[in-house]
């Protein structure tokens, strides 16, 4: 045990702990100005909960740090299963909000199953992937790792929950990019994707095909291409999310000074577009500052997946890498006009406590992999 | 680095897997390089476009109407003020197309008023579809029991504004309205210059005062500018410019006189109408001799301006105001053009005295007609007459005389210098000009005539030889071809006589047309503003001042911002003919003179001048020799004139039995009562 203390102390990776320190931080900053106006309306104070968890979150850390995860790869299949039998729970007993279930309740508490899902995804798809030894040239070797993947995320979006199931589907294919899949296939797979979806809602607007879609979801992607369709309906989160960070300029109108973020122009700007408030309160110097954040904590993942001491561990860091990728892709993307607005919350810095637990956990996991780089021991 | 796991650490998978991990970090690049590009784009290249987005969606300019200035009489008299109103708009901003339907069905619903159907309501929002940011207006001025129902289904109604604004009121009611004129909503006002800052809504001046003085009377709009959040609260006051009130008018008029000139001249008219049932119109105006100022000024039928405050008119206001003969609307005090009959005569008079041949001295004997063509008839055979003599008795022989002795040039010389040929150029809107038969008028009308006569006849003449072209030429014979040339010659010869008599006939000045203009027919036609002016300079001794209705311009809290200087110009006549005549005047108004009737009953030494007129006007809807406007034109007192007066009563038949009588009225209220009272 004292060995293994030594351990964590030596290998911990500090800096990527510097980093997540700094992006908690400024989120801190960032969500005590944008829930001001909410706070008041929900009596509850954003900034203790955020604050609380994130604390929470560094013990969950450490505590991951106490057994090598790549010990504990035989539980791949149990935990697999857990995860789907999770996400079956939340189809059958879930709670709806805004027209997907995607929370339990748990007495008090009220948890949203997808979070640690992620997480298990992860871990569940690291094992099956470094099974197979990089050996996933064919598409024989492929395609029975896409349905492996493809069960949980069949699941997700049947709650449904599109936000979630599009992490999934990156989380997936980042890790058949890191587990050595064929570059080409891949690349087929995922324009292949995209040309089809683009393709059958186009099908839908002018030949009347059937779509899955709630109409939510569909005008969400009308208004991407077309924000005056709907200027004051659907499109009013877009343009108002451009107004608000475009209105921040280079440096900003100062700390709790944005009249946008004061004003309520954006529904939840504690959440999802916490962005928007960073943007119009600190302008592109903030912004830069925040994303400088993330790219180092990104790229201090990387470098301790390639010095991992099996591919399972690298493996593991990909996912979580392709993970937060995809969420500051997703986020951000949306808040600037360049993706279509779906419900997903920027790693660290949204207001939300199985978000930020999980978040930390996933950065439990790469740290794991950097304490436990060494084979000689245990 | 590391020294473990050689199996792992050295194999060829471990290398590609690092392979892997560099494109990952490639990825990770050109992801953030793409959201930091954009966010450069958003907050650098286009902050100026985003930031004044974000102000103009949060902030909103209220408009705060002015109040507009009162309007008062010459001794402090409200004649025009405002009450506040409740005025029911509809504010476009922040509707969804789809709702407006909705929100309008339940209004006419909750309102259950005969006028507000969701049609009309649609038509005030198509009339004002370019507008649609400024609020729409559905009813002015709505009872209070429905701004209570509306503000209890407030929240049924999104968009339903009431707004309070203020509305003109005429303590006086149809006192002065002419000269006072309405206000309405602005219309094709919106595209002319000056108009610039009205919008849609607005009240305008249209008529009178509140027309010639509009931009006084307005005031300015204030506004508050405050900033709103997404829900459209109100959040902070950035600017608040209180709306400054308009400047308020004092005018020449005595509400008091006004009051008895519009009784006595609609019991004379009513009196008259029994006898004369065609007697329903006419005009009256009293100067201010010594300044122009107009006392009073009527016209009639009435109108009332409050009748142009509501919403809309019936149809059958509208028919009265605009469309009926007479049109209501109308002020025949400056609008109307009259035939002067023989209030003219000073003027021809005038004439033959400046020409010299015709002197004070002169007799000329009336013998019941004229001697000259057309042999017009006179009012009797009053033998040898002086000037004073005629002018007492309005000899048509006589002026018919003097007429010809001063030529019409004389005529328009004088008729010029007291401006009978010109507007007077009072300050009201829609003033007409007299029409003085002058050598300068003839040479305009009669060329005008020329060309349309010669242009008939010429456009025969072609006609002729297209007609006779084509004949000539399909001639079957040179005997034919001959027949039909002197067929054609003939009838182009017949042309060219008509040619020659039209022209004689209408563009020629001839004796008659001089006889007749002399006693005030023929050609002639004046306002009664014109006259009342030439009157008031005859009694002042020669000054001609412009009449006016408005002394003072003062701001809201009663500082005098303008006030009117008196614009008189001495005339170009001699002073002597300009007494003569005068004192002639008086004469008329003498017992034996035809004007006396109006000043029997006056206290001694008050007296005056004065002409009366009986007018052929020869327009449509009088019958020759029948039907007759009655005109009264008069001064007094006769020494130091005050007051210069001239009126006219449609079909009133006689000068001293119509006119006349609203002459007497106001002078005894004038010299008798007011005299009592301790003024004048």
């Amino acid at each position: 045990m004292k060995d293994r203390v030594k351990l964590v102390i030596r290998n911990l990776d500090y800096s990527l702990l510097v980093f997540l320190l700094f992006i908690l931080c400024a989120g801190f900053v960032v969500l005590d100005s944008a829930s001001v106006s909410a706070a008041t309306r929900y009596e509850t104070d954003f900034l203790v909960q955020q604050v609380t968890a994130a604390i929470a979150g560094f013990v969950l850390i450490l505590a991951l740090q106490s057994i090598d995860l790549s010990r504990l790869q035989n539980f791949e299949k149990p935990a697999y299963i857990l995860m789907n039998l999770m996400l079956l729970t939340v189809f059958f007993f879930g709670v709806s909000v805004k027209g997907a279930q995607i929370s339990l309740e748990l007495g008090p508490f009220r948890i949203q199953p997808a979070e640690p899902a992620k997480i298990l995804l992860i871990f569940c798809m690291a094992k099956h992937l470094a099974a197979k030894n990089r050996q996933l040239k064919t598409w024989r070797q492929l395609i029975p790792s896409l349905l492996y993947g493809a069960i949980p995320l069949g699941l997700v979006m049947a709650l449904p929950d599109l936000g979630t199931g599009l992490v999934l589907l990156a989380i997936i294919f980042g890790m058949l990019l890191a587990a050595g899949g064929s570059l080409w296939k891949l690349a087929f797979l995922f324009s292949g994707g995209i040309g089809s979806v683009v393709l059958w809602i186009y099908g839908h607007l002018n030949w009347d095909w059937r779509l899955p879609l709630e109409e939510y979801q569909l005008m969400r992607l009308i208004v991407f291409v077309n924000p005056e369709y709907d200027p004051r309906g659907w499109g009013w989160n877009l343009i108002q999310a451009q107004i608000t960070v475009g209105s921040g300029g280079l440096w900003g109108q100062g700390w709790g000074q944005g009249t946008q973020t004061a004003s309520g122009y954006l529904p939840e700007q504690w959440t999802d577009f916490i962005f928007c408030v960073l943007g119009e309160e600190f302008g592109f110097v903030g912004c830069f500052v925040v994303l400088a954040l993330f790219f180092a904590l990104l790229v201090r993942c990387l470098m301790i997946a390639a010095r991992a001491k099996d591919l399972f561990g690298g493996i593991v860091i990909s996912g979580v890498v392709s993970l937060f990728m995809f969420h500051i892709l997703q986020n951000v993307g949306m808040v600037v006009g360049i993706m279509p607005i779906t419900g997903i919350p920027l790693p660290f810095i949204s207001y939300g406590r199985s978000a930020l637990l999980s978040g930390m956990a996933a950065i439990g996991m790469v740290l794991n992999v950097g304490v436990y780089r060494d084979n000689s021991l245990f | 680095m590391n020294s473990v796991a050689p199996l792992w650490e050295e194999s060829i998978e471990r290398k590609q897997a690092r392979r892997r991990f560099f494109l990952f970090g490639v990825l990770l690049c050109s992801l953030f390089a793409l959201l930091l590009g954009r966010l450069f784009w958003l907050q650098i290249m286009q902050e100026e476009i985003f930031l004044n987005k974000a102000v103009a969606q949060a902030t909103r300019w209220i408009p705060e109407k002015a109040s507009r200035g009162e309007i008062l009489d010459c001794r402090g008299n409200v004649l025009v003020t405002n009450r506040p109103v409740y005025n029911l708009t509809l504010n476009y901003l922040g509707f969804k197309n789809q709702d407006i339907a909705r929100v309008v069905e339940e209004l006419v619903q909750v309102l259950d008023d005969p006028d507000i159907t969701a049609e009309a309501v649609q038509a005030s929002i198509d009339a004002q579809a370019s507008r649609l940011y400024e609020p729409i207006l559905i009813k002015r001025d709505i009872p209070l029991d429905m701004v209570i129902r509306l503000e209890e289904r407030r929240w049924q109604l999104p968009g339903i504004l009431i707004e309070t604004s203020p509305q003109r009121l005429y303590p006086y009611g149809g006192l002065l309205g002419h000269v006072l004129g309405y206000v309405h909503p602005i219309k094709e006002e919106l595209d002319q210059p000056g108009f610039e800052n009205y919008g849609l809504g607005d009240l305008v001046g249209k008529t009178g005062v509140e027309k010639s003085y509009e931009f006084e009377l307005r005031g300015t709009n204030g506004y508050r500018e405050v900033t709103v959040n997404a829900r459209n609260h109100p959040v902070e006051e950035i600017t608040n410019i209180p709306s400054v009130t308009g400047n308020s008018l004092q005018l020449t008029i005595d509400a008091e006189l006004q009051t008895v000139l519009e009784n006595t001249f609609d019991e004379v008219l009513a009196s008259v109408a029994q006898t004369y049932p065609k007697a329903n119109a006419g005009a009256a105006v009293i100067l201010d001799v010594n300044t122009g100022g107009v006392l009073s000024m009527v016209s009639r039928p009435i109108a009332y301006p409050e009748d142009f405050n509501g919403n809309s008119m019936s149809q059958e206001k509208a028919e009265y105001y605009f469309n009926q003969q007479p049109a209501a609307l109308y002020n025949r005090a400056i609008q109307g053009s009259y035939v002067p009959g023989s209030t003219f005569k000073p003027i021809t008079g005038m004439a033959a005295l400046a020409s010299g041949n015709l002197t004070l001295q002169t007799y000329i004997t009336c013998s019941g007609a004229y001697w000259y063509k057309p042999y017009i008839k006179c009012t009797g055979a009053h033998g040898s007459l002086t000037y004073y003599q005629a002018m007492a008795r309005s000899c048509n022989v006589y002026f018919q005389e003097a007429a010809r002795r001063a030529g019409i040039g004389n005529i328009g010389m004088i008729g010029h210098a007291l401006r009978m040929d010109v507007k007077t150029g009072l300050d009201l809107p829609y003033e007409g000009a007299g029409l003085l038969p002058s050598l300068n008028w003839q040479s305009i009308e009669f060329s005008k005539r020329t060309d349309v006569i010669n242009k008939d006849i010429d456009d025969q003449l072609a006609a002729l030889e297209e007609e006779y072209l084509p004949l000539i030429a399909a001639a079957d014979t040179e005997q034919e071809q001959r027949r039909l040339e002197r067929e054609r010659n003939s009838k182009r010869n017949t042309l060219e006589a008509r040619r020659r008599e039209r022209l004689n006939a209408d563009t020629t000045w001839r004796d008659a047309d001089t006889f007749n203009t002399g006693i005030g027919q023929g050609y002639n036609q004046y306002t009664i503003i014109e006259m009342a002016a030439y009157v008031a300079a005859i009694a002042n001794g020669g000054t001609y001042y412009t009449p006016y209705v408005v002394q003072r311009v003062m701001d809201s809290d009663g500082r005098v911002k303008n006030e009117h200087v008196p614009d008189g110009q001495q005339v170009d006549i001699e002073q002597w003919i300009l007494d003569a005549t005068k004192q002639a005047m008086t004469t008329a108004a003498k017992p034996g003179g035809t004007a006396y009737g109006a000043f029997v009953g006056l206290p001694y030494g008050i007296g005056g001048g004065a002409k009366t007129g009986t007018a052929q006007p020869g327009r449509t809807g009088y019958i020759k020799n029948k039907d007759f406007d009655g005109l009264f034109i008069c001064f007094a007192p006769a020494e130091n004139p005050q007051i210069a007066f001239a009126c006219v009563i449609e079909h009133g038949n006689s000068g001293s039995g119509s006119a006349g009588r609203v002459a007497k009225g106001i002078l005894e209220y004038y010299f008798i009562e007011r005299a009592a009272a301790g003024e004048g």
